[in-house]
């Protein structure tokens, strides 16, 4: 990854810029000693490290939109973190840039069962909205498995997923309101408790922007009431070809459930010798499905999933008999990263997504890299739903070997393309996959994605340097191209 | 009206809209214009019918997803999926008994339009089921955005930008879909005598169940079967059976009617169509407003007519004066129906707030800079 080149002007006048934020937002909230804050350094992705020029916590949206507006009028770069849980590298710092951290503001500011909606600041984590309602028996249903540390905020700059997307969709189809930020420090709303409405779906484009349109200072997301039934399966089988016909025949006969994952012989021994959840280590395959719902049509489609597991010659199928045995079976897959690292000394996370048919094909070429690259690779696998992170297994102490596994994930990526699939599901482009971009758009494609970021952020301030590998100024991309003097197609057919 | 222009591929497109921005054509986009009385009238002096663009690029039912061109007709879709047991989930209406056209239109108009049916509060809206698009800006470029896959998050999601932007930046040529499959059995249950109060804690009560209705209406009296509420249950048969003995249980005391499968689908059908409020000319508006709010916004407005879909978050309704507009203290206001005349000057959609019409207009600009595209359509000035 290339870094953008560094303003040597705005560094130099760091203490200026910190005595003006002082100003603004109180001592209390600016970090400027240089061991404070290299705490912000990375984020998730902990292979790329940048100590921040300056660290700015605010307490209050005012807070945040001074900082804003006094970095804006000084041409300062800024970028936003939540809890810095970000696996592609989105809350990065840069060496001359402020580092707006959100975690102070972490309230929720309602909740409004009639509305089937909670009101939360950024910095609110994920799982603490569902504390939240949860007496009442509600549920937030996004969860991505940082859920007890990332925030609303991060979720929403990244379109978190989790394991319950292909039935309850990803954080942009479970918010109904944004409050806004723009990098003028002017504020604006977008949608409300009565949900996304009329004008433009800024709300669909701010989420998942990675924090280069602005910066998120209130969100009303939507709270479920909870399944009165969820009991989820453990399904082996002898080959992956036979988990992914089970996968495609249950969703064929009309059944989405919560969840569906799958997990590959490495992926399970690791899981298995983590958690001792009782998962079979005799198969090449294992699925966990999750089925919620009204209690009858639960039980119909266990009914139904057992005979088809039965049908793609499943090796073992186990129904979950109460909820401790369903969570015994989801603490395997939950712990599946941590078990990756017992296993070996580092592990590099991948993120892509393919259509689900193209399974084997994909498996069977992470299977050849794997000896190309002469690293080990284990798959978990949000099967309903495509989204594929193979972790490569790897030992940073060997020199060369960190370079090697980011070529072999960047070969599994170009892959996913290639198949028809995309470079991130869930984790976002970030710094890591920036590069990659150019595998799945064209230039006019991205040149199109900048000039929105241009309607937001002229100046280009927000966050730069993450999702686009080339930047263009705003007045380049708005040039229009005429060709000049063309007549309007009198050789058209007319009706 | 001025030239129409046909096009059949997104290369044509690209050529027409990049030489319509040599001559400084404006375009009124189209499918078979079964929409064209939605929103404000385009200030546009040429047609672009995409209605002969109508190739269905794949659906494979196996993974959820449907790619097709723009001027593939609702109708079509419809019975290709439900060929597969399946649906598109947002339920896309047909106005046509509404604005008299004679079809239900394009799938291009439907996710232009952005128009989501009974489902919407709990399967999501039109937006939530877009997974990619194809289309050429107003600068004649092509350019694509997300792609056939459940879950993506590779740049910026211009796929819900598209929808509901009513062909004012980008001219589509092609949309993937999800599709859902379509639960084998429903039921609605109508609890008749009921009247806006009691109806609305009815609809307030089923949301927080954990019974998944996915149907939530109100008709006050006078309108369709009239002083009831309607709770629509869909699921396996024996699954479905069950749910309704416990909510039979929890309304215990209230008339309850229940419609089975082709009546159930006939109620839910006219629910999405505005069947109930189609006749007489006045003004018909759409509010979605909070559900709690949903009572006082009715009361307020005293409408001539009116009915309540989302569990309470739409209000359809018609004023007793024609020229009065409906108000919400929390919300958003469109005018669906009304004369050319009254669309051009009466604020169809929802005011913006000063910084986000600045917002929306560079946006607008982002993608059609000479504003060759449905001038007009949204809002007046671009």
């Amino acid at each position: 990854m290339k870094a953008l080149p560094v303003e040597q002007k705005v560094v130099d006048a760091a203490d200026e810029l910190r005595r003006l934020l002082v100003e603004c937002i109180g001592e209390d909230n600016v970090v400027a000693e240089e061991a404070e804050r290299r705490a912000y350094e990375s984020d998730g992705l902990t292979a790329y490290r940048q100590t921040p020029l300056l660290v700015a916590l605010p307490e209050t949206e005012d807070d945040v939109c001074a900082v804003l507006r006094l970095c804006h009028e000084r041409g300062v770069k800024v970028v936003p973190r939540g809890a810095g849980t970000s696996l592609s590298g989105g809350a990065l710092p840069l060496a001359d840039g402020v580092l707006l951290g959100l975690s102070k503001l972490g309230r929720i500011v309602d909740v409004d069962y009639e509305n089937r909606c909670v009101v939360a600041q950024p910095g609110v984590t994920n799982l603490a909205i569902t504390h939240a309602v949860q007496d009442r028996g509600f549920y937030y249903a996004p969860d991505p498995s940082s859920q007890i540390a990332c925030t609303i905020g991060g979720n929403i700059a990244e379109n978190s997923g989790g394991v319950h997307c292909l039935k309850y969709g990803l954080t942009t189809n479970n918010l109904l309101g944004l409050r806004l930020a723009l990098m003028t420090g002017e504020t604006i709303d977008l949608g409300g408790k009565h949900g996304i409405d009329g004008a433009y779906d800024l709300i669909g484009v701010v989420t998942g922007s990675e924090g280069l349109l602005g910066v998120v200072t209130e969100a009303t997301v939507r709270i479920l009431p909870k399944p009165e039934t969820a009991q989820a399966m453990l399904v082996g089988f002898m080959t992956a070809e036979a988990a992914g016909e089970c996968v495609a025949r249950v969703i064929g006969a009309g059944i989405i459930p919560a969840g569906m994952e799958m997990m590959d012989k490495l992926a399970i021994e690791a899981s298995e010798n983590f958690a001792r959840c009782g998962y079979p280590l005799d198969v090449e395959a294992l699925l966990i499905i999750e089925l919620d719902g009204p209690a009858g049509d639960v039980t119909e489609s266990i009914r139904n999933v057992s005979n088809i597991a039965k049908s793609c010659a499943a090796a073992s199928v186990r129904v979950s008999s109460c909820d401790r045995e369903r969570d015994a079976f989801w603490a395997g897959r939950k712990a599946a990263f941590p078990a990756t690292g017992q296993i070996a000394p580092d592990y590099y996370c991948m993120d892509g997504t393919i259509p689900r048919k193209e399974l084997p094909r994909v498996l069977s070429r992470l299977s050849d890299l794997s000896s190309q690259y002469g690293l080990r690779v284990a798959n978990v696998f949000h099967a309903g739903d495509g989204n594929l992170h193979p972790l490569i297994l790897y030992d940073a102490n060997n020199p060369g070997d960190l370079e090697k596994a980011e070529r072999f994930g960047a070969d599994i990526l170009k892959f996913c393309v290639e198949v028809g699939g995309v470079l991130t599901g869930e984790h976002g482009v970030g710094v890591e996959k920036r590069d990659l971009m150019s595998e799945m758009f064209n230039e006019t494609d991205l040149a199109q994605q900048q000039r929105l970021k241009c309607a937001f952020d002229p100046g280009g301030r927000l966050n730069p340097g993450k999702m686009f590998p080339t930047l263009h100024r705003c007045a380049e991309l708005g040039r229009v191209h005429v060709h000049g003097g063309k007549l309007f197609r009198p050789d058209l057919p007319r009706f | 009206m001025g030239p129409v222009y046909s096009t059949r591929s997104a290369a044509e497109t690209a050529d027409i809209v990049k030489s319509a921005l040599a001559d400084r054509t404006t375009l009124d986009v189209q499918g078979t214009g079964a929409k064209q009385p939605l929103g404000r009238p385009a200030a546009a002096n040429a047609v672009l019918t995409l209605s002969h663009m109508n190739g269905v690029m794949f659906y494979e039912p196996e993974e959820l997803v449907l790619s097709v061109e723009p001027g593939v007709l609702l109708d079509d879709i419809e019975q290709m999926l439900s060929e597969k047991q399946q649906m598109l989930a947002f339920e896309p209406p047909d106005y046509s008994g509404l604005f008299g056209s004679s079809g239900s239109g394009t799938i291009g108009g439907a996710v232009a339009c952005g128009l989501s049916g009974p489902r919407r509060f709990s399967a999501g809206a039109a937006r939530d089921f877009v997974l990619g698009v194809k289309g050429v800006s107003g600068r004649g470029e092509a350019f694509k955005s997300g792609g056939r896959v459940m879950k993506n998050v590779t740049g910026y999601d211009l796929s819900k930008l598209m929808t509901g932007s009513f062909g004012t930046l980008a001219v589509l040529t092609e949309v993937t879909l999800k599709t859902l499959p379509r639960p084998p059995f429903e039921t609605t249950l109508l609890v008749s005598g009921v009247g806006l109060e009691r109806g609305v804690a009815i609809l307030r009560r089923m949301a927080q169940t954990p019974y998944e209705p996915n149907g939530l209406a109100y008709l006050p009296k006078g309108v369709g079967q009239g002083a009831c509420a309607a709770i629509r249950l869909e699921g396996a048969k024996v699954a479905v059976e069950e749910r309704v003995a416990s909510l039979r249980k929890t309304l215990q005391g209230q008339k309850i009617l229940t419609l089975l499968r082709g009546e159930s689908q006939a109620f839910w059908r006219d629910v999405r169509d505005v069947a109930s409020l189609i006749d007489g000319g006045s003004p018909l508006w759409k509010a979605i407003v909070p559900p709690s709010d949903v009572e006082l916004f009715v009361q307020e407005n005293d409408p001539q007519a009116y009915f309540l879909d989302w569990g309470g978050g739409l209000v359809w309704l018609t004023m007793k004066e024609e020229s009065a507009a409906p108000s919400a203290r929390n919300g958003a206001i469109y005018l669906v129906r009304a004369p050319a005349a009254m669309r051009a000057t009466a604020p169809v959609f929802p005011p913006l707030s000063e910084p986000l019409r600045a917002l929306t207009e560079k946006v607008k600009n982002g993608f059609d800079p000479a504003g060759i595209l449905n001038p007009m359509r949204m809002y007046s000035g671009f």
